[in-house]
């Protein structure tokens, strides 16, 4: 895959780059820029209308990410007209595109004539609607060191084990097959219309997942019983394509469905990076779920004591390849808790996994449990005392600060959080319906496992293998 | 966009520690100290003369450590060398004080974090065979900056160097930072670091192989260094001699190196346009280097043009306003 964005993509973020006068809001430009056009960069792909259809589409992307508007750094009318071109040309409409062939043709020649336009006040139209603050304080933080990627890459395979240049081994012992991912990428936030801006196949985050499964205890006498219980887990998750890896209790890493394929993981899930929205992560995200007991990660059990340093210890090695690999942000290697919803009632939460302890950093991540939720912030979905008491009181950070994102969100719209909430509820349910409609392939189930404050086993699970309709 | 009052930019040297926030008006201010310190066997005259002239020091027993600035004018009182808390751009694994007076220096520098104040500090690259000494020496500081109360970044000191000085060309091109203990190196693609790498021929090296021929003292080779010492060929001057072929030693070794990781390198963009080279360091002030080094990247041969090396507008303090500026940005 690409690491770095295409040459088209530097000279727009040349172009506007040298218009912000601060130093590190100038630097802080040049990233977020540099790291969502990294995203449009697909390696082989052409586009039709050569290295100005590149530009066009990386404007676009600027634009539709908030780096661009008219408040910050406003696109001359040259780069707006283009940009309402390109939006025209996607509407599925023959009469539309050649219309729009004639307009491009004759902006294309007005700009090799060197015909100066200037900014033009009306052109404003185009231009995605204002930012909001939600939108504006999650757009993914570019680290100070951007994305430092480590070269990660496979050495050897042996029979069914893949061993990596960073020390990773995977079995692919367990390995099943489901389907190509294919999933449609919104436009984020409030402030627009939630539209489809792209459809992908590559997969985009990381969710960690706990299997919640029988564990017998870690002693000589138990290793039948340990193999047992094991082989008799991986079966299971093999055979009901439940996550992508699956990190036993010693750290051996198992391949359960290929990276390239979805799995059943995430259910009803959302999250959001930058201007980006993804509904239903089992297509986008990779799960990786950890082998555990049902209450390993309670909170008044200490960690250390569920999951084991050889499964953190594998599991970063994983995260690294699969980062590298994919070119996947940190910002989107999140937990199982912080993704999974129930839309009927509008609850975050549905899933509770790690319980808002997953140790980020021992797996070599920023604390994802500051960012902001968009299931929250944008959407208004809020959360019941079940959930409190599954995270044992006190819910994460990023959790209060998506609130009060929400509830300024409202007071900007001058409605009060109940109206703006149900507003939200109904827009939600309509997308939901959209994205059903439009990708009937789409599949929702996940591994089945369902917050509680015991926690459930994955056999109890079997049971109840659909999310609420 | 972090607060811009609330953070701080750390170049954590060899031989130098550099402080870097932004001024009260505007611009950027710095705080440096030598990243050095002595042992004097304590009496209460010394802790007095001390105290008097500001130097800080620590007790220990029947000893007293001096360190920054002032460790030096001891050093030259007794003719003796100064001790380093870091070697090569690490934690010196050989100095039983390491730990304890780069704490001491960091909290000198530093000082106590204010309410959420975040700071960056810079890391060289992984050093060949040595990267788990690289990760001691990034959690180690990280830890101590914590213990002051701050919210810890790093910042690959090439990149920082790009960060600083190579704005004007969308934080795209080399960044090289020619330090007492190392030369960090970091090529970047709109701010995003493609390859870096580092060398342990820098300042430190010059020193020491120039006082093994001449027989004289490193602290001595330093100062006649610093002085305002010239590569101009060869000359009747032994130090001189020395010098000028130390340093177009560590010259070669840097783009040498340069042109063979490039060319073993994957992952590198395709730069479709000349890049620049930035330099920075104590050791890139040296009169003529700056012309020996643009010679030496015309005798390489690279995928990608060069279309000029410049100095850093402040070399001294490059690094460190690169970590302030990372440090600007959301952590």
């Amino acid at each position: 895959m690409a690491s770095f964005p295409d040459n088209e993509s530097r000279k727009l973020i040349e172009h506007y780059g040298p218009r912000i006068k601060d130093s590190s809001e100038r630097l802080e430009f040049v990233l977020r820029s540099s790291r969502v056009l990294l995203r449009k960069t697909v390696p082989g792909r052409r586009n039709v209308f050569g290295s100005w259809g590149r530009r066009l589409t990386a404007l676009d992307a600027l634009c539709r990410a908030s780096l661009l508007s008219r408040e910050t750094l406003d696109p001359g009318f040259v780069d707006w007209a283009s940009l309402l071109a390109l939006r025209l040309w996607r509407v599925p409409a023959a009469g539309w595109k050649i219309a729009l062939v004639s307009a491009c043709a004759l902006v294309m020649f007005m700009q090799a004539a060197g015909i100066d336009y200037g900014k033009t006040p009306g052109a404003s139209s185009v231009a995605e609607a204002a930012e909001t603050p939600a939108a504006a304080e999650s757009r993914e933080p570019p680290s100070a060191e951007p994305e430092e990627r480590l070269d990660v890459w496979l050495v050897e395979t042996q029979g069914q084990r893949e061993l990596y240049s960073n020390g990773l081994r995977i079995s692919n012992r367990w390995l099943k097959h489901t389907g190509p991912r294919s999933y449609s990428v919104f436009a984020r936030g409030p402030g627009t219309e939630t539209r489809q801006i792209d459809r992908r196949e590559r997969p985009i985050g990381l969710v960690f997942h706990t299997t919640e499964s029988v564990l017998p205890t870690l002693e000589r006498t138990n290793n039948q019983l340990i193999r047992y219980e094991g082989r008799k887990l991986l079966n299971y998750i093999s055979q009901k394509q439940l996550y992508h890896f699956v990190i036993d209790r010693f750290g051996q890493v198992y391949r359960i469905v290929p990276e390239t394929e979805y799995a059943y993981h995430a259910g009803y899930s959302l999250w959001a990076d930058g201007g980006e929205l993804y509904i239903n992560l089992n297509q986008s995200f990779i799960g990786i779920s950890f082998e555990s007991r049902p209450a390993s990660v309670a909170p008044n059990v200490p960690l250390e004591e569920g999951v084991t340093e050889a499964q953190f210890a594998a599991s970063r090695l994983l995260t690294e390849m699969l980062r590298e690999r994919f070119g996947i942000f940190a910002s989107n290697c999140v937990t199982h808790e912080m993704v999974s919803v129930n839309p009927n009632k509008m609850l975050i939460g549905y899933h509770t996994d790690w319980r808002g302890r997953f140790p980020f950093e021992q797996v070599g991540l920023p604390d994802n449990y500051q960012a902001v939720l968009s299931s929250v912030a944008d959407w208004g979905f809020s959360y019941d005392s079940l959930f409190v008491d599954a995270l044992g009181g006190e819910v994460w950070p990023g959790v209060r600060r998506s609130q009060s994102l929400f509830r300024k969100e409202a007071t900007l719209r001058k409605l009060s959080v109940k109206q703006y909430r149900r507003q939200q509820a109904r827009r939600f349910l309509a997308l939901i319906r959209e994205v059903k409609a439009t990708t009937p392939e789409l599949t929702w189930a996940d591994h089945g496992v369902r917050r509680s404050s015991k926690g459930v086993s994955l056999a109890s699970a079997k049971r109840a293998d659909k999310q609420p309709d | 966009m972090a607060n811009k009052k609330n953070v701080k930019g750390l170049d954590l040297g060899t031989s130098h520690i550099v402080m870097a926030c932004h001024g009260e008006e505007k611009g950027y201010e710095f705080k440096q100290e030598l990243n050095a310190f002595v042992e004097i066997p304590f009496s209460q005259i010394t802790v007095n003369m001390l105290k008097k002239k500001g130097i800080p020091h620590r007790l220990d027993g029947d000893v007293c450590f001096a360190f920054g600035n002032g460790a030096e004018q001891f050093a030259n009182m007794t003719g003796g060398d100064t001790r380093r808390p870091m070697y090569s751009g690490l934690l010196n694994p050989n100095e039983p004080k390491s730990l304890e007076m780069t704490e001491e220096a960091l909290t000198k520098v530093c000082g106590k974090a204010a309410q959420g104040e975040k700071i960056c500090f810079s890391v060289p690259s992984a050093p060949p065979q040595s990267e788990s000494d690289l990760t001691f020496h990034q959690r180690t500081v990280t830890q101590m900056l914590e213990g002051l109360g701050y919210k810890v970044k790093s910042l690959n000191e090439g990149l920082a160097v790009v960060y600083a000085d190579l704005e004007e060309d969308s934080f795209t091109g080399i960044g090289i930072s020619f330090g007492g203990g190392m030369c960090n190196v970091c090529v970047a693609y709109l701010g995003m670091p493609a390859l870096s790498f580092c060398t342990v021929q820098a300042g430190d090296y010059i020193d020491r192989s120039t006082a093994s021929v001449t027989n004289e003292t490193t602290t001595t080779v330093r100062l006649y260094k610093e002085k305002g010492f010239s590569i101009n060929g060869l000359s009747q001057n032994s130090l001189d001699q020395a010098l000028s072929v130390y340093y177009g030693n560590m010259i070669r070794g840097i783009t040498e190196r340069l042109e063979k990781e490039v060319a073993s390198s994957k992952k590198l963009p395709r730069f479709e346009e000349p890049i620049p080279v930035v330099i920075s360091g104590g050791s890139a002030l040296a009169g003529g280097f700056h012309r020996e080094l643009a010679k030496s990247f015309k005798e390489i041969s690279l995928p990608f043009e060069i279309s000029q090396v410049k100095m850093a507008e402040d070399p001294f303090n490059s690094t460190a306003k690169g970590t302030l500026l990372a440090a600007t940005l959301e952590m």
